[in-house]
């Protein structure tokens, strides 16, 4: 299912599935595993995920790692390439991030607020391309846009809707949407209302 | 007797105080405690076997050779001063063969294989060691955050050397401890040390894996 989906040049690159430990040099890594969870599991639709399905993903593991030694090229399209001088033996291993650094990376996004951990034994979470803030400013974007001020919606409604089929949040998951929706009840922009068969949500 | 003898002990506190006092004072300090050896030996009837005992023990613990010990220049401070300039001048040209470093256990080795006999043992050596640098000496020790030990020249670099190491790894794409160690025709140890170093400075970066380490340029840093 990896589809059109470009893995960014440190995918290929080895020293990516090790934890740094020189800290300016984790801090990059981290940031740019922080960006790969994110595009990854907004390309796949993914809002939420267990750490066991993270280990076994594609995302931690990449199968088709190489190891071999050679000159490292880095292409003026972003990928990486080995180019050697001479046959050496060419080495296909694994890249798999240990689960020790997964838990750190998963521990950056919650810091940074596009995770948040479904459960006390933090076995799964949900996964926020996102942050319910950012959703929240966009939805009311389109509220004040169209004009909708002090209209009720539907949760369904905002998510499915056909008014709402050009914006991004159109076919968002529940779950980020409500936290969306939170973040404006916060600021006194909304309220989460329950309707009829469900929850919907007036805007102000 | 015994005022006399605090009267030199006093003396004896000044010259620890400032280490370059102490290598004026030094030869002072030899006499003394060959006098008060003496003294001790001539009073052996007007002083009880319990009061030399302390007044031995005494004298060691600030470092004045044991009164009745005969070595040349004694077991303290002294000794360790004379044997770090013995050490800068045996390790000199071992060293630029070297490319300037070795490992402590390296210049063990080398020291003592060429004294043949009275061989240090690795304590002095370190004593003496930890001296150069104070004594001005064109050598140095250096430890490395893994606690591995080095003896450098003065004018060696090893930050330096990190820069053409990164080339090295550079032009190979990436090495292991021993492949660069090989490259370069370096000790394995010191090898490893230049490499962390390259990574501690943020050159280099890892891949720790069941193939073992390696090191890469760190391309985290120079890519945005």
């Amino acid at each position: 299912m990896a589809m059109s989906f470009e893995w960014p040049w440190q995918y290929r690159f080895p020293p990516f599935f090790t934890l740094q430990p020189n800290v300016d040099t984790r801090q990059k890594q981290l940031a740019a595993w922080c960006s790969l969870v994110l595009s990854f599991c907004r390309l796949h639709k993914q809002s939420s995920m267990t750490v066991m399905e993270a280990q076994e993903s594609p995302l931690f593991n990449n199968v088709k790692l190489q190891r071999s030694k050679g000159h490292l090229f880095l292409l003026p399209d972003s990928s990486l390439k080995y180019l050697w001088r001479k046959a050496e033996g060419r080495q296909q291993t694994e890249g798999k991030l240990p689960v020790e650094s997964i838990q750190i990376v998963l521990e950056e996004l919650r810091k940074k607020g596009n995770l948040e951990w479904l459960d006390k034994s933090k076995s799964s979470f949900l996964i926020m391309w996102r942050r319910p803030e950012e959703w929240g400013k966009l939805i009311y974007q389109w509220v004040s846009r169209s004009g909708q001020n002090n209209s009720v919606f539907t949760l369904y409604e905002l998510t499915n809707g056909e008014d709402t089929e050009d914006e991004e949040f159109h076919g968002l998951d529940e779950a980020t949407l409500l936290r969306a929706l939170q973040a404006l009840q916060q600021e006194h922009k909304a309220e989460i209302i329950t309707v009829s068969d469900g929850r919907g949500v007036k805007f102000f | 007797f015994f005022r006399w003898i605090s009267t030199k002990i006093h003396f004896s506190f000044q010259a620890f105080e400032d280490l370059s006092k102490l290598m004026i004072k030094a030869k002072e300090m030899v006499e003394l405690s060959k006098s008060i050896a003496n003294k001790i030996k001539d009073k052996q009837g007007d002083i009880t076997e319990d009061e030399t005992i302390r007044f031995k023990s005494y004298l060691l613990s600030m470092g004045i050779a044991n009164p009745v010990t005969r070595e040349t220049y004694g077991s303290g401070t002294q000794y360790h001063m004379q044997l770090a300039k013995q050490l800068a001048g045996i390790l000199q040209v071992p060293l630029e063969e070297r490319g300037g470093i070795m490992s402590l256990t390296e210049v063990y080795c080398l020291v003592n294989r060429a004294r043949g006999m009275e061989l240090l043992s690795p304590e002095d050596l370190v004593n003496a060691c930890k001296m150069l640098e104070a004594l001005k000496l064109p050598l140095r020790l250096r430890v490395f955050d893994s606690g591995v030990m080095v003896i450098e020249l003065q004018s060696h670099k090893e930050e330096e050397m990190v820069a053409s190491a990164l080339e090295t790894v550079s032009e190979k794409g990436s090495l292991t401890s021993e492949e660069f160690a090989k490259l370069v025709g370096m000790s394995v140890l010191l090898a490893k040390e230049r490499l962390l170093l390259a990574e501690k400075m943020g050159h280099l970066c890892r891949d720790d894996s069941v193939e073992g380490l390696r090191f890469y340029p760190n391309l985290f840093m120079t890519q945005s």
